[in-house]
């Protein structure tokens, strides 16, 4: 493959990319080189591949976080384009062990794959990185949330973008959320707040018909669990498989906007729970 | 920008790099700088093109125009001038580059052969240094190391060049590297013929090469101090053959760098010699010194100093 803009000493390693990417996605034809994917997204990089629902492209540089990335990484984002970045770089970087660490660190915080590839041409993608469109912030912290589901909302947030697996991230924020309307309603029911025949814990009941008895009941303020009730129907449309890179774009952005929806609610949920005097039960 | 030159907006993806351009090594750590610059602030100074059929080639930009690609932009400002000559197309690019980019050494030597055989067929003679100087700009102890990159062999060439494939860090047989062996070498053959007439040349670079890698060499300076032991015998009657059989230690794939042979050998009588010429020249100075400077009454502390050390040392 002939590279123009790549540095030669790293055609190698674009070389031996090629390879381990075509392999792990199998993928049939080798990347394109150096080519404009769309004139929205401002960088051409090193190797691309077309998929029938994504863009997997690979950047190849001397680090882990190359500045060719940092500078063009909101834009990209911007562009809302279903693509995936994994950056190869040479095993042997020659960056002592904290400003690698720093890099590694930012490619999962900024959702962006690597692949780390040794003088013999051998590696693996250590991380998978996530579809840009997919793409928020990794918070500072977690004080917002209440103590008591704080890791777990944090446990969301590492599978959603640190392990590269954000429909995981969801159904676990889904998770945290059925849980505090159950454990809710179930002190409701034993403070004799809340009648529902068909509810009776531990057995199990749909969301949906637990979320419309306590809306009928007023077991919490109607707002927060309306919010709650249209999260988990959105869940439930994100999860079918993209059969285009238009659709992907739309599901990708759904799932996104689910996953900050979800967050928002795990915020306000343990306040509405408080200020009925229940306790906040996972 | 002549009269005839036009300025506009032209598609990235027209423009060709120039055939001529002996910078064939962009290093990543150098375009990514540029990429944060132009990513912030856009295209300062626009490249200057020519136009060529439907295409246009680049004179000076290169690296902005990689640099644009890279950001996937879709035009970049540029100066259009007229198609140079093959001489005014490379005179052009040195004098644009080299003074301001700091091309690499070995970029500069690539095509300096060519500006010589072009300036020989415009001028009909071979031009001088302070010639070649005037027309590309480069400075006469430029265009002297460029030569000593020149007439390596093709094998060595090639090391240089990949050599600057690497980032700068991880540079080792760097250009400075090879005119410091050359240097030394090329005094060696000229001093004392036979030395290297024994040992063919390129097997005496590659045991210095490997030496080198290895760290048994440690510094490029060293190199200097072959030179210094080669000359020992004319500056300071030192036998010729104690000479000839520290170069060939130098010389020879062994432990030895040039530092420990050089200081057990002619070290002293080069630290000697400097002493003496040190003292020559306060000497000189202290003879020159003005009745003003008489009176100065630190200049006359230092000298009762230096009588009262030199006193001391002669008494004992």
């Amino acid at each position: 493959m002939n590279y123009s803009l790549l540095s030669p000493h790293l055609h190698q390693i674009a070389e031996s990319a090629n390879r381990i990417i075509k392999t792990r996605y199998s993928l049939t034809t080798d990347g394109v080189v150096e080519e404009s994917i769309t004139a929205d997204i401002p960088v051409r990089f090193t190797l691309h591949w077309k998929t029938k629902t994504h863009y997997i492209a690979c950047e190849v540089s001397d680090r882990p976080f190359p500045r060719s990335i940092k500078q063009t990484f909101a834009d990209i984002v911007a562009s809302n384009y279903p693509i995936r970045i994994i950056i190869a770089y040479p095993k042997d970087t020659g960056l002592n062990s904290k400003d690698y660490q720093d890099d590694i660190n930012q490619c999962k915080k900024f959702g962006i794959g690597y692949l780390s590839i040794d003088n013999t041409g051998i590696g693996q993608i250590e991380y998978k990185g996530i579809s840009l469109p997919l793409y928020i912030p990794y918070p500072s912290d977690f004080k917002k949330f209440n103590a008591k589901i704080k890791s777990n909302v944090q446990d969301c947030y590492d599978h959603y973008l640190l392990k590269g697996d954000p429909d995981v991230g969801l159904q676990q924020l889904g998770q945290i959320v059925e849980r505090l309307i159950y454990t809710t309603g179930e002190q409701a029911k034993k403070a004799g707040q809340f009648t529902f025949s068909n509810f009776n814990p531990p057995e199990y009941i749909s969301q949906g018909a637990l979320i419309n008895a306590m809306i009928n009941e007023n077991v919490l303020d109607n707002g927060i669990l309306g919010r709650c009730k249209d999260f988990a129907k959105d869940r439930n449309s994100t999860s079918h498989k993209a059969k285009s890179i238009t659709e992907a774009r739309k599901i990708e952005t759904k799932l996104k906007d689910n996953f900050i929806t979800g967050l928002k609610i795990l915020e306000d949920l343990p306040i509405s729970i408080l200020n009925k005097a229940y306790r906040v039960k996972m | 920008m002549d009269k005839n030159s036009v300025l506009k907006n032209i598609p990235v993806d027209q423009i060709k790099p120039n055939p001529v351009n002996p910078r064939f090594v962009f290093r990543q750590e150098e375009m990514d700088s540029l990429l944060v610059s132009i990513k912030k602030n856009g295209i300062q100074v626009p490249i200057s093109v020519y136009k060529d059929g439907n295409n246009y080639v680049l004179i000076d930009g290169e690296r902005r125009w990689r640099t644009c690609l890279k950001l996937n932009f879709e035009e970049i400002p540029a100066i259009i001038q007229k198609k140079p000559t093959d001489l005014e197309n490379l005179l052009m690019m040195f004098n644009i580059h080299a003074l301001r980019e700091q091309w690499d050494l070995f970029t500069i030597a690539n095509k300096l052969t060519d500006i010589i055989k072009l300036l020989v067929d415009r001028n009909g003679y071979y031009p001088t240094e302070s010639q070649i100087n005037e027309e590309t700009g480069l400075t006469r102890s430029t265009i002297r190391r460029c030569k000593v990159i020149i007439d390596l062999p093709d094998k060595y060439k090639g090391i240089v060049l990949e050599e600057l494939k690497k980032p700068k860090a991880k540079q080792k047989l760097t250009e400075d590297f090879f005119i410091e062996m050359e240097t030394s070498l090329k005094r060696v053959r000229n001093t004392i013929p036979e030395l290297l007439l024994l040992n063919s040349i390129d097997k005496t670079r590659d045991t210095l090469i490997k030496k080198y890698q290895t760290g048994i060499i440690k510094n490029v300076l060293d190199f200097r101090k072959i030179a210094k032991l080669t000359t020992a015998p004319k500056k300071f009657d030192y036998p010729k053959s104690q000479a000839i059989k520290a170069l060939t230690r130098i010389f020879s794939d062994n432990n030895e760098g040039i530092d420990d042979i050089f200081n057990s050998t002619v070290s002293n009588l080069y630290m000697d010699r400097k002493l003496l010429s040190n003292f020559t020249s306060v000497l000189s100075h202290i003879e020159a010194l003005d009745d003003d400077e008489k009176d100065d009454e630190q200049i006359v502390a230092a000298l009762k100093e230096i009588r009262r050390a030199i006193d001391n040392f002669l008494k004992g």
